[in-house]
């Protein structure tokens, strides 16, 4: 589904402040899989998740989705099939308009914008339906502006309008770095849901040792722009934070 | 008096249409377009030197509509495709049209219309001026709001209002953000223009010097009117507010005047009044923050503005 | 907020009640686009005829400066159509066009104005047909050529520095160079298109003639001050348009003086009064065409000696 080839990028090139935030990074991934990702900071996780989504472009190596390469096409056409989930919760949503309008917006992701009317009179009730499975008692208020709403509720509504259109790759960038504890695991759980009942290709980076564990069926970990350990299925849900820190470290040494 | 009421309403109702078209950029878009004070001034001389040669005057106020769309359009590329910052692509169309101008003027800086038909000449054998420019010009605001109105609430409108609001997230949902801004500064500007058509109608000649301080003037009438309905409400209102903060504000200039205030204190006065309309919400908020009760409803943690 | 509103448009109601007497005298509304020396004369020359011939007191007059907002000379022209003034003085093109937009009745005598008809204020000159007639600055352009050869009879290039966003002074140059043109000289030029321009203009132009010629322009008028401290160090003859650009540092003119200008529009005035119709009274140009004026102090530091005839018509301005 996804593949990355030799992908690398590094900011100022040249200067003093010269960081090479991938290198030569090879990664693919399947239907179906949830991966996550975890690292350090400068580790080039979130670089990776940009290059994927579109906001920067790599230096070299390319980005095939279902073997077409992607590498170079802009932001908004990609978003035709790849959704994504920012760390930021006011990111994820236009404060301004309704929950109904943003879901509106959603649903025609990768749809040709017309001037026909922005919500239809016969998608009212299906998007009511969608928000519905949050169950957040979000149904109810449709035509709240998004703006008196909590950063947990409008990341589970993030979730949700990234999710409406069955895209081909869902990125999750952080998603619930930026949220107390409880909701953190709210949503959490909620990604687990969404992603299963619509099995969605899943690509999560979190800072989380123990949710990048629990979560998904494979995992990387990334240290300097490469990806030095990776685990799946039994050999990653048999983990323990305390073991993936002991890795981390040998990691960290190893490239130091 | 009813002279001066009657004269403050049709300046205002014209110049709603600029209100109306700043609204797009600033409100809307979130961007703050300079390019007013030129495209105004090339709707006017675009009007006037169409009637001076024959033209209709309802194509000739058309025409103004398309000259306003063009200055957005050089705006637009000036933003978005020479990455210049906004508020420097206004100024440099602004200064580049004062040369325009007074090309399409003929080297000019000043054309009359006041022995030509206008649009308004229609009425103005069976009424007073000011009552025929107030009809005319009221017709054209409620085919403007209308039409505004139903844009923002098609597809494509609610992305251009999604861009103005998150651009990033306009994106992550396949929006397109380079080609809502443009639509956003060729539709504004295009408003703007139209506006500029009927006022050199209106006034009886179209100059050169027309639109200096008119996006002042833009900015005074767009925070009146907001203040006056206080944000609330939908889109429509919203619309409207505009409309009523452009006429209110010129009646309060034109009041202000019939009381004796020297005209050369008129941009203090506006300042003054735009900054106590801009600061007053925040003063509501801090008042009644104090005298409601603290019962919090469920859900509601953060208010974003 | 709203209640502030409302508190203000009540005042201002209240007090424009108060502002609206009744009165028996006859009211002239006068309207002037902005702040300059020559419309403040024009203003001057205007009330002086009436007081000379015993009308001022006689009438009241409703002044008012549009500080030069087009938008406010559309309220104070509506002001004056909703009071019934008897006549409006309309000074300069802008503020004339803007009352006439307005009344087709309330006689307007206009000044400061160069060409009636490019405005489309009037039918033609001698025929106005309508309610406005008035004085035209236009300035003698020919006439100060001549006075250029006159005062230099060694000119060969005649410099022409002017902004050519300006009407009036378009039309100018373009009389100044058939002119010149006429006298066997040539000529150089210049535009601008606002103050800041200046300095570098003249500096530029002044290396490329023997004498300079300034129209009526509102902008070199405005920052005759430059002009002055350019053609100092140059020792330029500078000839201008105006009477008050010589005061501000031009060396010599010829021709019309803004508040003569008003003073014969005053004098129309006391017969559009007296029930004259405006439609069928002729466009006047300054009669008084043989005006020179001399700067004696720049004279002298330009090293210019006046000649015999035109001592008496040398002036020092105050400092």
């Amino acid at each position: 589904m996804l593949q990355l080839k030799g992908v690398a990028k590094a900011w100022n090139k040249g200067t003093v402040n010269e960081c090479h935030a991938l290198k030569q990074l090879d990664l693919s991934v399947d239907d179906g899989q949830f991966l996550t990702v975890i690292g350090g900071n400068g580790s080039g996780k979130s670089t990776l998740l940009n290059i994927v989504s579109g906001l920067y472009v790599p230096d070299a190596g390319n980005v095939l989705l279902d073997g077409e390469d992607i590498t170079e096409m802009a932001e908004h056409r990609r978003a035709r099939w790849i959704a994504r989930v920012f760390q930021d919760p006011l990111l994820g949503t236009a404060a301004g308009m309704t929950i109904e309008e943003n879901l509106a917006l959603a649903a025609r992701r990768g749809k040709r914008r017309t001037l026909a009317w922005g919500v239809r009179r016969d998608e009212k009730l299906v998007l009511r339906d969608e928000v519905a499975r949050l169950g957040l008692g979000l149904e109810d208020r449709m035509g709240s502006k998004i703006g008196v709403l909590s950063g947990g509720q409008r990341q589970a509504l993030t979730l949700l309008m990234a999710a409406l259109e069955r895209p081909r790759l869902l990125l999750l960038d952080e998603h619930t770095a930026a949220l107390d504890p409880k909701t953190a695991t709210a949503v959490l759980t909620l990604t687990e849901t969404i992603v299963e009942d619509y099995g969605l290709t899943t690509l999560m980076v979190t800072h989380s040792l123990p949710d990048a564990i629990k979560v998904g069926n494979r995992l990387i970990m990334m240290e300097e722009g490469e990806i030095v350990f990776e685990a799946q299925g039994e050999g990653k849900s048999g983990l323990s934070a305390g073991e993936l820190l002991r890795l981390f470290h040998q990691a960290e040494s190893l490239s130091a | 008096m009813s002279s001066i009421l009657l004269g403050a309403a049709a300046l205002g109702l014209i110049w709603s249409i600029t209100t109306l078209g700043v609204f797009m950029t600033y409100r809307v878009l979130d961007i703050a377009d300079l390019t007013v004070e030129g495209s105004i001034v090339f709707g006017a001389v675009t009007a006037a030197v169409a009637i001076q040669a024959g033209i209709h005057p309802v194509w000739a106020t058309l025409l103004a509509f398309v000259a306003g769309m063009t200055a957005g359009l050089g705006t637009a590329f000036l933003h978005i495709a020479m990455k210049i910052p906004s508020l420097l692509a206004g100024i440099l169309s602004m200064i580049a049209l004062y040369s325009i101008n007074i090309r399409v003027m003929g080297g000019s800086s000043n054309v009359s219309l006041l022995r030509r038909s206008t649009v308004f000449s229609g009425l103005t054998d069976k009424m007073p001026k000011n009552a025929a420019v107030i009809m005319v010009g009221g017709l054209v605001v409620l085919l403007v709001v209308g039409l505004l109105y139903w844009f923002l609430g098609t597809e494509i409108g609610s992305a251009l209002r999604a861009t103005g609001f998150n651009a990033q997230m306009a994106r992550a949902q396949g929006i397109s953000t380079r080609l809502m801004t443009l639509m956003g500064y060729v539709l504004a500007n295009g408003l703007v223009g139209l506006s500029g058509g009927l006022l050199g109608q209106y006034m009886g000649f179209a100059d050169v010097q027309m639109g200096t301080g008119s996006i002042v003037i833009a900015l005074a009438s767009l925070i009146v009117g907001e203040v006056i309905f206080a944000r609330k409400g939908g889109l429509l209102l919203s619309l409207f507010s505009m409309v009523l903060g452009s006429v209110v504000y010129r009646i309060i200039i034109a009041m202000v005047l019939e009381a004796g205030m020297p005209a050369s204190d008129l941009k203090l006065f506006t300042a003054i009044t735009v900054a106590l309309a801009l600061w007053l919400p925040h003063v509501k908020t801090k008042w009644s923050g104090r005298r409601k009760n603290n019962a919090t409803t469920e859900g509601r943690c953060e208010s974003v503005e | 907020m709203r209640k502030v509103i409302l508190a203000i448009l009540i005042l201002s109601l209240v007090l424009v009640g108060v502002a609206c007497s009744k009165n028996d005298k006859p009211v002239i509304g006068i309207v002037q686009i902005a702040e300059h020396v020559a419309l403040d004369q024009s203003y001057e020359g205007f009330c002086k005829a009436l007081e000379d011939n015993q009308m001022l007191d006689k009438v009241e007059l409703d002044f008012h400066n549009a500080q030069g907002d087009m938008n406010n000379l559309s309220t104070i022209a509506d002001r004056f159509v909703s009071k019934k003034v008897d006549m409006i003085l309309a000074i300069a093109t802008d503020s004339a066009q803007a009352v006439a937009g307005k009344t087709k009745d309330i006689p307007i005598l206009g000044t400061a104005i160069t060409s009636y008809t490019v405005a489309g204020l009037v039918d033609s000159d001698e025929v106005p047909g309508g309610n406005v007639t008035g004085t035209s600055d236009m300035n003698p352009v020919a006439a100060q050529v001549a006075l250029i050869q006159e005062l230099v009879p060694t000119v060969e290039v005649i410099g022409l520095i002017y902004n050519s966003g300006e009407d009036n002074s378009v039309l100018q140059i373009r009389m100044a160079k058939e002119a010149i043109e006429a006298l066997g000289l040539t000529c150089q030029e210049i535009t601008v298109t606002n103050t800041n321009d200046v300095t570098q203009a003249v500096q530029s132009i002044v290396t490329k003639c023997d004498a300079l010629y300034i129209p009526t322009d509102n902008t070199l008028a405005a920052a005759m001050a430059q002009v002055y401290s350019v053609t100092l160090e140059s020792k330029t003859p500078t000839v201008c348009g105006a009477d008050t650009m010589v005061y501000d540092g031009g060396l010599a003119t010829m021709g019309i003086s803004y508040y003569d200008l008003g003073y014969q529009t005053g004098l129309m005035a006391i017969k559009v009064l007296a029930g004259e119709s405006t439609a069928t009274m002729p466009i006047q140009y300054a009669s008084a065409s043989d005006l020179v004026t001399i700067n004696g102090q720049v004279a002298e530091e330009i090293g210019f000696v006046v000649p015999e005839n035109y001592v008496d018509s040398v002036i020092y301005p105050e400092a």
